[in-house]
């Protein structure tokens, strides 16, 4: 081995032993740990899209409806083909926070007015986003053009600010289907623009204004989520 | 009237506009042959690293190797680190190891019509083998073309000069210096001559470079184990990966070599954010709930939530090592031992307490508990806890207020079971012995197990002990001449136990003495090499950027073997002194650079200071360089001149995407001499309690939330 390849390896070598390899504390990273993650890291992302059968989703679904009377809905991740029922676990003003409903699993996304406007323990989250106009003209069903912020954490946990400005275009009348709602839903597709790009997001909004589905970039790392409500 | 998708798309289209005129000011991912950031061969260029990127490079052709590890320091500065080495340049051995530094400066940016403008001084401290400076421009021609040309002095100037300025101190293998110079009489003078080059971005993953060279390499063309036949130099790089290049290069018609780049930028984690679990969401109350205080006169009720306070915390991964709980607010003591973004520990302790006390407590405090001593307190009212939760996270960092826990009063008394509380862990460990010329990389292996016992508020008795599995250090035999007190150099000495050693084993008691003090004494075997005790003192207002220290140690050094036994203070280069000690200033100057200065006595009884810069990353990242001056003179010092080197610190969190506190740091010196060496003890106050100040706490402050 030359010099220099010894060098290198060293550097390498240096952080994998710094680590403990096991301990009591909260502080135990161990060097098996950090292992395992880079592997699965790797595997994450060979992974192939997961197919859930559609049969499934409407199984669960029925399951949960007549679990509890509370509100419901079903998100689906493209990203990754993830799908999920979701329960309120909590409200607070306008917003309402999620979970997997018929899990304990510790991630969660918050509406507004039925829009996903954060999410939490999915990685890459949305810490928080300004949509309070965007959610005007919706339920207004408006054409136009509104501005929506969402904010991310950058790599040194700083928050970075995504503005998007949006045209609102509202496309056709349809009819919604999903759990216990069976309703008339007006279609509007919003076009937004970034400084580094565009995106694509559509609501479907009933007569009396509620968004019932909306499907919703949420940034570069989590892409579009679907979030359609039960009840 | 316009239909109304088309009218909207042509507003958008006025908003897209300025997007388009986005420049990439000359930025390089790619490094030269000497591994500074460039696109040519030999020769620098005026490009510049992304901020904060990190790259090491290692290039080889016959007989020659170099390693260089580069950082963009900030976006206009970079600086290298080089360690060469060239088979047969001289007699005197038969591969000459070089090390080296450099550094570089953006003037000018480059613009539409004018290029962008560096300076350079490679090899700028050291023996001068590599040494040359250099004013260099660089302009963009379209995406894809690149075009330099420069003026160079030292080796840049020592082929076809066009002229001369001054006298230069010709390099020689004999000038019997020590090293370590800065050799400023000597930047910019002596023959200079133009150089310059192209390179094309051929595709998105080929980078073709030529180059007009004006280094001759005289050095190594004399000893004639170099041929220079054409000036010219070509190089194809190829970016293997998003983070590794691999370079085939042809030099002066002549010599064929590879060199290979990695890179690295702090500023991109694993997983932006994390990936840990979601935290509790923030509970809010009832209307006009907040006024029933029914609850108070409850009996046993304020045990009952401190139980489910203390279970939820547990979830979070925090300790709850004490309560105060009264019908308006409630006081709790936290040890946090996970989350590296203090913010982070401290927005779930508060969304745990909005969980689980009653509707009537308003104010919330918490204070952060470091080795034993409340470092600061924090409050926060629930009544904007619950209405910020959703809102962006600088709204709750206005609404947060630190004190000084000693000024704010009162903080909760430990519960009984937080002492004793026995912590351990076992690990494998590597010590390293870089730039030995016989051998430029030595390491040991093997396993230590570390113990703390925390006795009471402050009380901490520690130990670690190791034994090493397997390694070649003891196999460094180089003979000691120091002129100095031996207090560093004889670390060959204490590698060569085979036994298992004693790293330390001490008992520190941690202080408050008053508002804005902290204090620390530690008894015992403080480091492998030095037994005593070690006092410190440290003023540091919570919410300042400024802390100022004082710390007095009285040192014995310990046997070889690192077990019990001391050993004499007498040894050949003279006797090692019982004090030494320093006055400390550390300042945050806010934009990513953290100063320090030291000024006191050393191990071997010299004077003097010691100045650090480093560049902070609000993720935990740190690189940073230090340099000691004392009295004693570059002579008696020895090869090198004076203590120096670069220093470094990951946060373990930035590769695993989940918080923890663990890091890893090491300090990479070109050489360990006797002069400005300080004493290793563990838990100085400053790295101590500054993670709970406010400053720090705000920096990363995007976890709050989190």
């Amino acid at each position: 081995m030359t010099p220099s390849k010894t060098l290198l390896l060293a550097v390498g070598v240096l952080t994998a032993l710094s680590l403990a390899g096991c301990t009591n504390t909260r502080q135990g990273v161990s060097v098996l740990s950090v292992g395992k993650t880079l592997i699965d890291s790797r595997r994450a992302q060979g992974q192939a899209k997961k197919e859930i059968p559609d049969s499934v989703v409407q199984r669960e679904i029925r399951r949960a409806l007549s679990s509890s009377d509370g509100p419901f809905a079903l998100m689906q991740i493209e990203g990754t083909g993830s799908v999920a029922v979701l329960r309120v676990i909590e409200t607070n003003g306008p917003y309402r926070t999620w979970s997997a409903w018929g899990t304990s699993e510790r991630r969660s996304v918050s509406t507004r007015g039925g829009v996903i406007t954060s999410t939490r323990g999915l990685g890459t989250d949305l810490m928080s986003s300004s949509v309070n106009g965007l959610l005007g003209m919706l339920s207004r069903r408006q054409d136009g053009i509104e501005r929506q912020v969402l904010r991310h954490l950058d790599g040194e946990n700083q928050i970075e600010e995504t503005e998007a400005y949006c045209a609102l275009t509202p496309d056709g009348r349809q009819t919604y289907e999903g759990g216990a709602l069976r309703l008339a839903v007006t279609r509007i597709d919003v076009f937004c623009k970034t400084d580094t790009g565009t995106f694509n997001n559509y609501y479907l909004v009933s007569d009396s204004g509620r968004i019932v589905e909306a499907r919703t970039w949420l940034g570069e790392g989590l892409g579009y989520f679907t979030l359609s409500h039960l009840r | 009237m316009i239909r109304t998708p088309t009218r909207v798309l042509v507003a958008l289209g006025m908003f897209g506009l300025p997007a388009v005129a986005s420049a990439d000011d000359l930025i390089t991912r790619t490094t030269n042959n000497y591994g500074t950031p460039g696109g040519l061969i030999d020769m620098p260029t005026a490009e510049v690293a992304p901020d904060g990127e990190l790259t090491t490079n290692v290039t080889y052709f016959d007989g020659f190797f170099r390693t260089t590890l580069s950082f963009q320091i900030t976006d206009r500065l970079s600086g290298s680190f080089r360690y060469a080495g060239t088979e047969d340049i001289t007699p005197q051995f038969s591969t000459y190891y070089d090390r080296s530094f450099d550094l570089r400066f953006r003037l000018f940016d480059e613009t539409d019509f004018t290029p962008a403008v560096s300076v350079g001084l490679q090899d700028f401290v050291g023996t001068g083998l590599l040494s040359g400076e250099y004013i260099v421009a660089t302009k963009s021609i379209g995406d894809r073309l690149r075009v330099t040309g420069g003026l160079g002095f030292g080796r840049f100037g020592s082929y076809a000069s066009d002229g001369s300025f001054g006298t230069r101190t010709p390099f020689s293998f004999n000038q019997g210096g020590t090293g370590g110079q800065f050799n400023i009489d000597d930047w910019f003078q002596g023959d200079y001559a133009f150089f310059g080059g192209v390179s094309y971005q051929a595709t998105d993953k080929l980078l073709l470079s030529a180059e007009y060279s004006s280094d001759n390499y005289d050095t190594a063309q004399s000893a004639g184990i170099l041929k220079r036949s054409i000036p010219w130099n070509f190089a194809a790089t190829y970016q293997v990966s998003q983070n590794t290049s691999l370079r085939a290069f042809a030099l002066h018609g002549e010599e064929f070599g590879a060199s290979l780049t990695f890179n690295l930028n702090p500023k991109n984690p694993s997983v932006k954010g994390g990936t840990e679990l979601a935290p509790l969401p923030v509970a809010v109350r009832g209307p006009r709930s907040a006024e029933d205080l029914g609850w108070t006169t409850q009996p046993g009720r304020e045990q009952a939530i401190t139980a489910s306070l203390e279970q939820s915390l547990q979830q979070s991964d925090l300790d709850l090592e004490g309560m105060t709980l009264n019908g308006r607010s409630a006081h709790v003591r936290i040890r946090n031992e996970k989350y590296d973004a203090t913010s982070q520990a401290l927005g779930r302790t508060l969304r745990s307490m909005s969980r689980e006390l009653p509707p009537s407590v308003e104010m919330l405090h918490v204070t952060l508990i470091e080795n034993g001593i409340p470092a600061s307190t924090m409050s926060f009212s629930r009544t904007d806890l619950e209405r910020l939760e959703h809102r962006p996270a600088r709204e709750a960092l206005a609404a947060a207020r630190f004190t000084d826990t000693l000024r704010f009063g009162d903080y909760p008394e430990p519960f009984e079971s937080v002492y004793p509380r026995f912590e351990w862990s076992i690990g494998p460990y590597l010590r390293t012995s870089l730039f030995d010329p016989s051998n430029p990389l030595r390491a040991d292996i093997g396993i230590r197990a570390k113990a703390k016992y925390h006795l009471g508020s402050g009380w901490i008795v520690s130990g670690s002990l190791g034994q090493k599995v397997i390694g070649n250090l003891d196999s460094a035999v180089r003979p000691n001449n120091s002129q100095l007190p031996q207090v560093r150099s004889d670390v060959d000495r204490y590698n060569r136990t085979d036994e298992p050693f004693i790293e330390n084993l001490t008992v520190a008691k941690y202080g408050r003495l008053w508002p804005d003090f902290y204090s620390r004494v530690t008894a015992g075997y403080l480091e492998r090499m030095y037994a005593g005790i070690s006092g410190e003192v440290l003023w540091k207002p919570v919410d300042s950027r400024l802390a100022l220290g004082a710390e007095i140690n009285y040192t014995h050094p310990r046997d070889f073997d690192q077990q019990f036994g001391l050993r004499s203070r007498v040894t050949p280069g003279g006797t090692i002194p019982e004090f030494n000690g320093h006055v400390s200033a550390y300042y945050d100057f806010g934009n990513g650079f953290h100063g320090q200065i030291d000024a006191g006595r050393y191990l071997a009884g010299d004077w003097g200071g010691t100045i650090t810069l480093d560049r902070e990353f609000a993720n935990g990242w740190k690189i940073g360089a230090f340099a000691t001056f004392t009295d004693v003179p570059a002579s008696q010092f020895g090869e090198g001149s004076f203590d120096k080197g670069i220093r470094f610190t990951v946060p373990l969190s930035w590769l695993v995407g989940t918080p923890t506190k663990q890091k890893a740091s090491g300090v990479l010196r070109p050489l360990t001499r006797d002069g400005g060496q300080r004493l290793e003890v563990d838990g100085r106050l400053y790295e101590t309690i500054r993670e709970s100040h406010r400053p720090e706490v705000a920096k990363s402050w995007g976890k709050y939330w989190r």
